[in-house]
């Protein structure tokens, strides 16, 4: 693959037995994604239902990438009827489409993709569902908007679902310009899959299995050469953290901290590594070269120095703001959203308090390095079950928090319990602001929003001369101010837009100053968003569909960490560019 | 028949026919810049999860001529992403079966299919088309077409005549992540040039698969490099991944394996993954990543805004996060680096004089020159001195003249030296005085 | 901003359809590659390399002849099959000579680093030659692929050399018959 310099690895999956016999043939088919989101992912994904508001190119583009990989099901909500222009940019709806129902036929030809998945279709708008039956939107596991311009729409869209707890993702495909906003009031993570992150494996503080399996293996002075060679690198970074610490005066849980100090221990490392070499020559023959050890073991540890010995106590940011969450304290009084999740992390919180002295429990899995067989499996099996016997006590801290509130423990399965604990580093809470905060006359504006909106007006690379995309959501809201008023698109006819670039360019200083902020001269950026005269290209479209289809995969899933808050995509300069407010 | 009897792209329209203050100043918007779309000769190379989109997304951008390879039948685990593909069409032909639904889907648009290697076809083939497109996850085959695309390019007096330049689009997915880039050949970096930012296969060393095994991964190698060749469960026939009964001996060898070592985690999707070398797959990175490929042929087809200059990384792990950078040429690349040089020489001149030649001119001044050639498409060495067995075996070629040596006005020579980090490509000139 | 419709694109059209196989004029990046590779080889004087056909760069054998170690005396042959994708990918080395060494198994399987998990591009034909060549200088019986004569080499380095000896004059050693390889 190109570009991305990243070492393939092989995901593991759950551990069902997986003998063909009884792998389906829906497992085979979906065999490249369960690898990456495992056969829980899935059973979430086949679970789901999402709701579409239009059927537009950027519409059925998201769905399409929902429904292969087998989405329980969706519903479109569109009340239009098929143009020649959707036509011309929606790969579902063919030609012989023309005039009929555009959410029957986007249906249909989405279904024929995947029998796996149930689609269905109102012919209503938006603006109708709204009035008659607004609960219709709150059945939905995610609610997606596209093309709905409206400020009073979106507004009451977006405020309806913040407060039903759905899931919205609003977007906008616009000429060579897009943006994705999401809306969730509070949604909990167990398994984000980092990409990178930091070991877990208690070199300072280790329990009594590893302490006594570090010991019984020091004694590597007396080691034959294949042994030494195949000594896990743990046991070397653990025999000179000892050494370092007594020459250092340095407490037994001690970790060297700065680069000064990780230089002295790398330093030790080293010069036993050469000593090593020096003595453990060894002559194959009288008159020839010496052969020198391959102590590739030692390498493994110098290099380890900077990446495994972190603080058996460290508690990552995230993980900690989230023990320090109202939820915490709030999942003793009354049933909260997200109920287990904020149980688990009760019972860890008592755990950490009670049971282990502040660390969190261990992961148990440990990172390959030159070993023999014997001793890798050993000290993998140490780890594994120092993670079990941890697992074990949040269980009782569960037991103990559920009975407090008269609850059963049992609602969280072990499986959720385990992976919650092998996780507890990567745990995440993601919480956005409300869409309608961001409408000046909406009542409740959010302060976050106004500053930020600031800030980002006044950055030295929004006046300087390459202008950050920011602007594009400022452009995005003017044209929805337009919208709003004309309802049309700037620029839509040819020949009027000469004359809409005023009328833009109104809208877009009434919406800053109903920010407070000074009117801006982004002539060029006003005429292009009149160019595009609310065209939407596939291709844009389409890379918006694939961004906003693995983002409610991420929702229903659980894994895997959305966006926060806002994207901006410019296909000119091919560039995303992403903001929190 | 023309498009705009039957749909309507006047979302293409407003972008083509009206200017606007990014646009490239080369752009010329009005029918003209949308008549280019239907002009455009596009070769999308590999019909799989990106070819898929890329075909779609260019009908719908406009393109009518488009022209669609791959050697590869479908799979059933294709269907979570190839979404040109159903279950009856398990066995055809990914081309054939993608280009008949775009020609029935979007009409006006003509998908000509080929189901065919990549190097089946020749020059005039690839010559033939305006932009060529790749979407394919092997590197072998980016390297093809990386060194087609350079053996495109045309010379006069050393300096490239721009209107051989084809450009190649390449994109690349590996579960959430994926690449894209422009590479115009000649002029940004090629394939070869960026060789080393493909991450290299996995390979364990051999000793810890045979002895020492720690991970799950190493006793499926052990059956797959040494129980495999040594037992052959089937007879003498190579491994097939595609072939359950093979998976399944396998995976039970390697289970058998593991419990020995007390190793966990051997499955049989984790066997299969580590013979077939699987890499995890998705619809929606593949549609991200096919979108912003064809979004940059459409600007180079039309002018209306610059190509990325030149390369993307995608990856939606955690949030959304891209980064678009310029990659650098590597000047010393095997591939793109050396202009290929005018060698003016007479028929008759005999290949030992040609050697002399580069040894002795001043600017060259070469040590011992190794000369390879292709005739009829077949390597053909014609002097290498530092291999004595090749060395014998071409030393009659020395006194040989090139009319005997069957070469021809325009043939290339490659010339390798010591005194260079890279080969040289010579342009023979015939009908002239040594020089 | 490059035009990709000049006249000369239009006339070159015009040519089309006819699809002819055929290489392109340029060698591949391997092609090219390897051409370097072996013009530039410094074979050390145990070694031999011989090209059944000088024209396919690809496929060679090699033949290492050492003069001193446990392995004096002996032939070793290895065959190199290079692919398209080099140097991306390493060239693929067997032993074709049976031999009785810790790192290298009876079905030629050969255990050397920058062979498998260390190959690098910059690595060349010349850095194999030279690895392999050092196997038999200095057998690795740390990291051995046949078990029984790194255990033998640890323990009784006076009958590991017997072993050898005797598995190059032809002979069985433990339940193995080789075949006689003393030049």
């Amino acid at each position: 693959m190109t570009g991305v310099n990243e070492m393939l690895t092989f995901q593991k999956s759950p551990k069902s037995p997986n003998s063909p016999s009884n792998e389906s043939e829906k497992s085979r088919k979906y065999d490249r994604q369960l690898r990456l989101w495992g056969e829980v992912g899935q059973f979430a994904i086949e679970n789901s239902n999402i709701c579409l508001i239009n059927a537009t190119a950027l519409g059925t583009e998201t769905l399409k990438s929902l429904v292969l990989p087998g989405l329980g099901s969706f519903t479109i909500v569109d009340n239009t009827k098929v143009t020649d222009e959707d036509i011309g940019n929606n790969f579902f709806l063919d030609s012989e489409s023309l005039g009929k129902s555009r959410a029957m036929v986007a249906t249909q030809l989405l279904l024929e993709m995947n029998s796996d998945v149930r689609g269905d279709f109102v012919e209503e708008s938006v603006d109708s569902l709204l009035q008659a039956n607004p609960s219709f939107f709150t059945n939905f596991s995610v609610v997606i908007a596209t093309n709905v311009w409206n400020e009073k729409t979106v507004c009451k869209l977006s405020q309806l679902l913040w407060e039903t707890n759905v899931p919205l993702l609003i977007c906008y495909s616009y000429g060579f310009i897009g943006c994705i906003r999401l809306q969730i009031a509070e949604h909990t993570i167990i398994e984000s899959h980092p990409d990178n992150f930091l070991e877990d494996l208690r070199l300072d503080k280790p329990f009594p299995e590893l302490r006594a399996f570090f010991e019984s293996n020091l004694n590597i002075e007396n080691q034959t050469r294949k042994d030494l060679t195949h000594t896990p690198y743990l046991v070397l970074l653990f025999k000179y953290l000892k050494q370092w610490q007594q020459e250092n005066n340095k407490a037994d849980d001690c970790l060297p901290i700065n680069y000064k100090e990780k230089a002295q221990l790398k330093a030790l490392i080293k010069e036993a590594m050469n000593q090593f070499k020096q003595s453990k020559l060894w002559h194959s023959d009288e008159n020839s070269v010496e052969k020198e050890l391959e102590l590739d073991n030692f390498e493994e540890a110098i290099k380890a120095v900077n990446t495994v010995l972190v603080p058996s106590n460290f508690i990552p940011s995230e993980t900690k703001a989230i023990l320090e969450h109202p939820s915490v304290s709030e999942v003793m009084n009354k049933k909260i959203k997200n109920m287990k999740f904020w149980l688990l992390v009760k019972s860890l919180k008592e755990f950490l308090a009670n049971k282990s002295e502040g660390c969190l429990p261990v992961r148990g899995s440990l990172p390959d390095m030159t070993s023999d067989s014997d001793r890798y499996v050993k000290l993998q099996k140490i780890y594994s079950n120092k993670a079990k016997e941890d697992a074990d006590a949040v269980q009782a801290c569960l037991q103990e928090v559920c009975g407090t509130i008269g609850m059963s423990s049992e609602i969280v399965s072990d499986n959720t319990l385990k992976k919650f604990c092998k996780n507890a580093h990567f745990l995440r809470v993601h919480e956005t602001s409300a869409f309608f905060s961001e409408f000046a006359n909406e009542g409740e504006k959010s302060h976050h929003f106004v500053s930020k909106m600031r800030e980002l007006v006044n950055s030295s690379d929004f006046n300087g001369d390459g202008t950050n995309d920011f602007i594009f959501y400022l452009m995005i809201r003017s044209v929805m101010r337009f919208v709003t008023l004309y309802s049309r698109f700037p620029g839509y006819c040819s020949d009027q837009v000469e004359s809409d670039i005023n009328t833009l360019k109104s809208c877009f200083k009434e919406f800053l100053s109903d920010f407070g902020l000074p009117p801006l001269s982004k002539d060029d950026y006003i005429h292009e968003m009149c160019r595009y005269g609310g065209c939407e290209l596939h291709s844009i479209s389409s890379f918006l569909g694939g961004c906003i289809a693995h983002e409610i995969i991420k929702l229903i899933t659980s894994q895997y960490v959305p966006i926060k808050n806002t994207v901006i995509y410019n296909a000119m300069n091919s560039t995303t560019t992403t903001f929190d407010w | 028949m023309s498009i705009e009897t039957n749909i309507s792209f006047n979302n293409l329209r407003k972008i083509l026919e009206r200017n606007g203050p990014f646009c490239h100043s080369d752009f010329e918007c009005g029918e003209a810049a949308f008549a280019t779309l239907s002009q455009c000769k596009v070769l999308i190379v590999g019909s799989g999860g990106l070819g898929c989109e890329l075909v779609k997304d260019l009908a719908l951008m406009g393109f009518t001529n488009l022209h669609l390879i791959d050697m590869d039948v479908i799979e059933l685990s294709n269907l979570n992403r190839q979404f040109l593909f159903r279950q009856k069409d398990i066995g055809k032909s990914k081309a054939e079966v993608a280009a008949k639904f775009i020609n029935e889907r979007i009409p006006g648009v003509k998908v000509t299919p080929y189901f065919n290697k990549i190097q089946d076809f020749g020059e005039d083939f690839y010559r033939s088309f305006h932009v060529i497109v790749c979407g394919l996850d092997s590197i072998v085959a980016r390297r093809w077409m990386n060194g087609m695309v350079i053996s495109l390019l045309e010379y006069e007096d050393s300096i490239l005549d721009q209107s051989s330049i084809k450009p190649l689009i390449d994109g690349g997915t590996e579960g959430f992540k994926g690449s894209a880039r422009v590479i115009l050949p000649g002029i940004t970096p090629c394939i070869e040039c960026t060789l080393d930012l493909f991450p290299p296969q996995v390979n364990f060393p051999l000793c810890t698969i045979a002895n020492t095994p720690r991970l799950p991964e190493h006793c499926i190698e052990y059956v797959r490099i040494l129980q495999w060749p040594k037992e052959k469960p089937f007879g003498d026939i190579p491994l097939d991944g595609d072939e359950h009964t093979h998976v399944q001996w396998v995976y039970e060898k390697a289970l058998e394996r593991a419990q020995q070592y007390g190793i966990e985690g051997v499955t049989y999707r984790l066997t299969q993954g580590v013979i077939k070398h699987i890499i995890p797959a998705v619809a929606s990175t593949n549609a991200v990543i096919a979108a912003a490929c064809a979004t940059e042929v459409f600007k180079l087809a039309t002018s209306c805004c610059a190509p990325m200059n030149n390369s993307m990384m995608f990856n939606d792990v955690d949030g959304i996060y891209s980064h678009t950078y310029e990659a650098e040429r590597n000047e010393n690349c095997p591939a793109c680096s050396n202009t290929p040089q005018d060698l003016f020489c007479s028929i008759d001149d005999k290949l030992e004089t040609i050697i002399n030649y580069l040894k002795e001119s001043p600017k060259y001044q070469m040590h011992s020159p190794g000369i390879t050639t292709a005739v009829d498409g077949k390597n053909k060495t014609l002097y290498i001195q530092s291999v004595a067995s090749i060395e014998e075996k071409t030393r009659p070629n020395l006194k040989k003249t090139l009319r005997e040596l069957g070469l021809e006005n325009g043939q290339m020579l490659f010339v390798a030296d010591v005194t260079s980090p890279n080969s040289f490509i010579f342009v023979l000139k015939i009908g002239n005085n040594l020089g | 901003m490059i035009k990709l419709f000049s006249l000369k694109n239009q006339k070159k059209d015009g040519e089309q359809g006819s699809i002819r196989a055929g290489n392109p004029k340029r060698a591949s990046a391997a092609q090219l590659r390897i051409t370097k590779d072996i013009n530039e080889l410094t074979l050390p004087k145990t070694c031999n390399i011989d090209f059944a056909d000088p024209d396919d760069l690809l496929n060679f054998k090699l033949i290492i002849s050492p003069d001193e170690g446990f392995y004096k005396g002996g032939k070793f042959v290895f065959s190199f099959k290079v692919s398209s994708n080099y140097p991306h990918e390493p060239p693929k080395v067997k032993c074709e000579t049976m031999v009785y060494h810790p790192n290298i198994d009876l079905e030629g399987n050969v255990c050397l680093n920058i062979l498998r998990e260390d190959w690098k591009p910059v690595l060349t034909i010349n850095s194999i030659v030279y690895g392999l060549q050092y196997l038999f200088l200095e057998p690795n019986p740390e990291d051995p692929l046949n078990k029984e004569a790194a255990e033998v080499l640890q323990n009784n380095r006076r009958l590991f050399e017997q072993n050898v000896r005797k598995a190059m004059l032809g002979g069985v050693v433990g339940n193995t018959y080789f075949e006689r390889c003393l030049k």
